[in-house]
């Protein structure tokens, strides 16, 4: 084997931007109507029909882009990307090629505790395309395919990082945290799973310390942070077996096969599209004044590095909890509101990271589809800190308020998990337990300390876990003596 | 100078998706030619402290506000489609 060899990654992410209309025309943005009932002649393309800018569209890129620390463009303009394929009817996409609205920023990233600027080559402008459903099971074996214009026409923002990634764990984590930025900023939903958020990588590979670029290929379809980092190492393996053969890496556009768990070849460079970009004539361009672009620059809220800052250093949180709890805007806000009805930043952040995220991946969820308030959970950690639940109850009224978004109280009523501290409602189940369990009795008094965990284990089960711990402790002492 | 061969105009023609005959392709690389001559002319040009023109017009920032207007029926949309399959424009195979 020749040199070691390091991978070199640049993202290109698409945003789906949250305007209530498409970028160049009145239509709505919302998802799932019914087909082609979301269009109008200019999304369609019908000759005569013209584009008018969405302000806000471009209020959003900018937002965009002065929270990801970019020059914003004082002049930047549309130009037309042509190309055959029925997913826009026009046969082109309005798109910035030669102007784009920002430039150059940055995105700073923590990897194994260590900072990283990732650098960002520009944000541009776009339109969305349509959906197309084939007839077949894929592309090339359908005998014709059906257009649905609904999000064709939608404004995008695409956002090219520079080939700064040096693994497919960077490249995940940089995913992350540009997708916790854009969510602070509001301005997209940044949904993989809904295509809101969609991310294409470029990947080569060369010998370490090498300033020259390897031939890269390009990875498609990849529909998850998952995914992404799953593509990544693969595609990292395939081109360095590839290289220690001797071989030499075809530049190609590959797609991630995430049933196969593989990347396989979609086009070669031979049949890479020429888009012949010319100046859209219909689109004046956009000339920003400094004054908005500031006022935007102002009207941004605390991102996801000062959040996570101010947890750690005014709330006392590890820096790992507070990267997870500002990971996103939902969960942080949450963890904030909880902190207002129960002053202990540290049990919620733990309750939070472990019962809470924990049931939530399970099921597969956002915070933000989940029926508990930051006021229940508030309430829950209150009434076990006064002892009426013990922490194996409270679990366990969590799973009920987390399945039906009832209060704990009437959980805990309804149930009758209240907390038995009575020593005389417990002594007679420390008594049968111990007579169940001589020798457990006899270890324990002849020094192993540690039977006494089993004994009380007992007891818990037999009060169904709603026995105090440590009156049962005391009183299993007592009879033990 | 860049000299326009019968392989460039069947390329552009295949991109633009046109069917040229042998004949027409001779006839666009001839004319294409002639046009190509002319910019040579003007690549004469010092054009160091001139801005490129981007857009011919005066105007600039045409925007509009972000609010929802009306879109076509489904039967407006789809009444010149050549082919409709359930709501869908039915198009030919692809690749
Ligand atoms: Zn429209």
């Amino acid at each position: 084997m020749g040199a070691e060899l390091e991978a070199v990654i640049g993202l290109e992410i698409h945003v789906e931007l949250k305007t209530k209309t498409k970028i160049f025309c009145s239509c709505p943005t919302k998802f799932g109507g019914e087909e082609n009932t979301h269009v109008c002649p200019v999304c369609l393309g019908l000759p005569g029909a013209l584009p008018v800018l969405n302000k806000k569209v471009v209020e959003y890129a900018v937002r965009a882009g002065v929270a990801l620390n970019c020059a914003i463009e004082s002049y930047s303009k549309f130009d037309r990307k042509n190309y055959f394929y029925p997913d826009l009817p026009t046969a082109y996409q309005i798109s910035q090629y030669y102007m784009p609205i920002c430039r150059t920023g940055y995105l700073e990233i923590e990897v194994n505790g260590k900072k990283k600027k990732i650098r960002i080559n520009r944000i541009h402008l776009e339109e969305d395309a349509g959906k197309l459903v084939h007839s077949g099971n894929s592309i090339t074996s359908s005998q014709y395919s059906l257009a649905d214009y609904n999000r064709g026409g939608a404004g995008l923002i695409e956002i090219v990082s520079e080939p700064d990634l040096g693994s497919a764990e960077e490249a995940r984590i940089f995913l992350e945290q540009l997708r916790a930025v854009l969510e602070y900023t509001g301005v997209s939903d940044v949904k993989m799973e809904e295509g809101s958020l969609r991310c294409d990588a470029n990947i080569s590979l060369r010998p370490v310390g090498s300033s020259k670029l390897g031939t890269k290929t390009e990875i498609k379809n990849m529909n998850s942070f998952r995914a992404l980092e799953r593509a990544l190492e693969y595609e990292i393996e395939r081109q360095q077996e590839v290289l220690e053969e001797g071989g030499i890496i075809v530049q190609e556009t590959r797609a991630w096969d995430e049933g196969k768990g593989m990347t396989t070849v979609m086009r070669s460079k031979e049949e890479a599209h020429d888009y012949r970009y010319f100046p859209d004539p219909d689109l004046p361009p956009i000339i920003l004044e400094s004054e908005w672009v500031e006022e935007i620059r102002t009207s941004l809220p605390e991102l996801p590095e000062a959040r996570k800052e101010r947890l750690v250093k005014e709330l006392g949180l590890s820096a790992y909890d507070a990267g997870v709890l500002t990971g996103s805007k939902v969960l942080a806000e949450f963890f904030d509101e909880t902190v207002t009805f129960y002053n202990k930043p540290k049990a919620i952040a733990n309750w939070m990271m472990v019962e809470y995220l924990g049931l939530l991946n399970a099921n597969n969820m956002e915070i933000d589809q989940s029926k508990v308030t930051p006021q229940q959970l508030a309430i829950l950690l209150q009434v076990q800190d006064e002892g009426k639940i013990s922490g194996k109850i409270a679990k366990i009224v969590f799973a009920e308020m987390f399945a039906t978004g009832k209060d704990p109280e009437i959980i805990i009523k309804e149930k009758g998990l209240v907390q038995i501290s009575d020593e005389g409602a417990l002594v007679t189940v420390v008594d049968r337990v111990i007579d169940a369990n001589p020798q457990s009795v006899e270890d324990f008094r002849g020094g192993k300390k540690k039977a006494i965990g089993f004994l009380v284990g007992q007891i818990m089960k037999e009060t169904k876990g709603q026995a105090n711990p440590g009156v049962v402790n005391k009183l299993l002492q007592e009879k033990l003596k | 100078m860049v000299k326009i061969t019968v392989k460039d105009v069947e390329k552009m023609a295949d991109l633009a998706k046109l069917e040229l005959s042998a004949e027409e392709s001779l006839n666009f690389e001839q004319s294409l030619q002639v046009i190509l001559e002319q910019m040579e002319v003007l690549q004469q040009v010092e054009t160091n402290r001139v801005e490129p023109t981007v857009y011919v017009l005066p105007a600039k920032n045409v925007f509009r506000e972000d609010q929802v207007g009306t879109c076509l029926s489904k039967e407006e949309v789809l009444v010149n489609a050549p082919e409709v399959e359930n709501g869908y424009f039915k198009v030919p195979r692809i690749i």
